[in-house]
């Protein structure tokens, strides 16, 4: 069984007012455990309230979403399910809440009431994991945004969180946040297998997943690698999406009659591929 | 006519433990007519810069110009003048839509003109314009609820209520953060609009060097507190260890021509956008 198994997903905000809004329909997706998932899509295609669902903090009108085989909609299970299943926010100024790094990111054991050896024990792990070890005794207003939302995931590391979703966890950092924040993501994905979920506009991001998911109006409506999705740019830009930089220029280029490989996807692709064609 | 920021230093808790200085002895001036680009590292100091351009911030020591009237002047003769000035300076602050609360769209765009006691016909005037001006249908939209728009388009209704006050200074804080990319180009163009068409001088805060690279006439990096940087994108983004020193990075695209230059490969390294990156290459290869 995968990790997540969303069926027939429905969510509709504010039933049976005039502002009834049907957020999702019928989604069904799939993502294994240890993959790195994309979900792409305009402002308002539901991209947030999927993300939503899979930690339980909405749960469903229709159908269901089982992570690790639990049940979302059952209140005991659900509990299992958060521990598993980390979120990272946009704003990096609304997720901290203690007066130091180290105790924001023991709160969450401290809530399952584990003991102290244990809580230190974990709170250096996950600090150590995302590169903020050096910082734990710092007040988290004192870090930049990047820095803020490393300290996040290390919040959902610590209790051994398996998932980690990103609600367009890098939109309000500066390039070089962004960077450190993704840098660390990949890590953890390499390193030790976490599942991760990154909703983003940066299409660069989504170029890193093994699947992107490309959400209109409440429904998936393609889903493949990198490779696939981005082979078409018209598609993706009536939905209001873009293609990353390299796949736009190579694309320019090969119309030009450049003979470059198709699969371009990254810069370090594109740079390696003007390299060797410069060589012939 | 210009803003000035004369010698200003900001500090944040001063005489606590907290005590931080946010802005030393910070010294520029934003001309009249300019399209003038704000970037540097979180905790560099734009924020709090902009926060000066209309006194909401005022400084610890140091002065604001704008149009040559100090915006702090608290005498009782220039205390008017002051006010008038800082009126001048309208603020976009980051997510603005967060600022939309009223139960129309016209009834939230005209509540700044409304506090400053305009004729009713004048208030109406003001929002059909301001609406016009972002690209918000009247007839469509004026009685909808603000809630009811897409992300964009709530930006962009709060961006015409600080239009409606005619100010002739436009900042924003990261206007396009957040947007997805259709929402983000569709706003970036009608804030180019406004600086091309209305005449209206724009200072933005942005972290993309893209946008600035597109779209500014004049670029300042912040860091750690002081102006690092001043001058025109390709002046400032050919200064490589200064930006990275401050936090940033050129726009990907110069990031890769420059790659491909220390390759060996004969491209021109200072290219600023796309449409000159790809111009550079197709010369290099001959293709047409």
């Amino acid at each position: 069984m995968a990790f997540i198994e969303i069926k027939n997903l429905s969510h509709i905000y504010h039933r049976g007012t005039e502002q009834e809004l049907c957020a999702l329909d019928n989604v069904n997706l799939t993502v294994e455990e240890g993959e790195f998932v994309a979900v792409l899509g305009a402002n308002g295609s539901g991209k947030s309230t999927l993300a939503r669902h899979i930690n339980g903090l909405l749960l469903p009108d229709k159908g269901q979403c089982l992570v690790a085989g639990l049940n979302t909609t059952n209140a005991e299970e659900l509990w299992q399910i958060r521990q598993q299943v980390g979120m990272v926010f946009q704003n990096p100024d609304n997720q901290l809440i203690a007066g130091l790094v180290e105790d924001d990111v023991a709160f969450g054991p401290e809530n399952l009431g584990m003991k102290p050896a244990e809580i230190r024990r974990r709170v250096s792990r996950a600090l150590a994991a995302v590169g903020m070890e050096d910082f734990r005794q710092f007040a988290p207003h004192l870090l930049s945004g990047g820095q803020k939302q490393r300290v996040a995931i290390a919040g959902a590391l610590a209790m051994n969180t398996k998932c980690l979703i990103l609600d367009e966890a890098t939109a309000m950092l500066d390039p070089e946040g962004r960077q450190e924040v993704m840098a660390a993501v990949q890590r953890l994905h390499e390193e030790k297998g976490l599942t991760v979920i990154c909703i983003t506009h940066f299409m660069d991001e989504a170029a890193q997943a093994d699947n992107v998911f490309v959400m209109q109006a409440g429904h998936i409506v393609q889903t493949g690698t990198p490779q696939q999705v981005f082979a078409k740019a018209e598609p993706l830009r009536k939905l209001g999406l873009a293609v990353p930089l390299a796949v736009e220029l190579t694309w320019k280029l090969r119309q030009h009659g450049l003979n470059l490989p198709q699969d371009i996807l990254t810069e370090d692709d594109l740079v390696t591929a003007l390299e060797a064609a410069y060589v012939h | 006519m210009s803003i000035e920021v004369k010698n200003v230093t900001y500090i944040y808790m001063p005489k606590t433990p907290f005590e931080r200085v946010a802005l030393a002895d910070v010294s520029l001036t934003i001309p009249e007519g300019s399209f003038t680009a704000i970037a540097g590292h979180t905790g560099s100091g734009k924020s709090t810069l902009v926060q000066h351009l209309n006194g909401l911030l005022t400084p610890t020591s140091g002065a604001v110009l704008v149009d040559g009237v100090n915006i702090g002047d608290k005498s009782k003769t220039g205390r008017q003048q002051a006010q008038t000035a800082r009126q001048q300076v309208g603020m976009v602050f980051q997510y603005a839509e967060h600022q939309l609360f009223e139960e129309s769209i016209a009834a939230d765009i005209a509540f700044g003109p409304a506090n400053q006691e305009l004729s009713a016909e004048e208030i109406d005037q003001r929002v059909r314009e301001a609406m016009g001006i972002v690209g918000l249908d009247y007839d469509t939209y004026h009685d909808r609820s603000p809630f009811s728009l897409s992300g964009g388009q709530m930006r962009r209704a709060a961006i015409a209520g600080v239009l409606a006050m005619r100010p002739k200074y436009l900042v924003l804080d990261e206007p396009a953060a957040g947007l997805d990319p259709s929402g983000r180009e569709e706003l970036l163009q009608q804030i180019k609009r406004l600086h091309k068409e209305q005449n209206m001088t724009i200072v933005m805060v942005s972290h993309s060097m893209e946008d600035i690279a597109k779209l500014a006439d004049n670029v300042i990096i912040m860091a750690q507190g002081k102006v690092a940087a001043q001058g025109t994108p390709r002046e400032v983004f050919a200064q490589d260890n200064l930006l990275r020193q401050a936090g940033l990075r050129p726009p990907q695209i110069a990031v890769m021509m420059q790659r491909l230059s220390a390759a060996g490969l004969p491209v021109n390294a200072h290219v600023l956008t796309p449409e000159e990156g790809l111009q550079s290459l197709l010369e290099v290869f001959h293709v047409k």
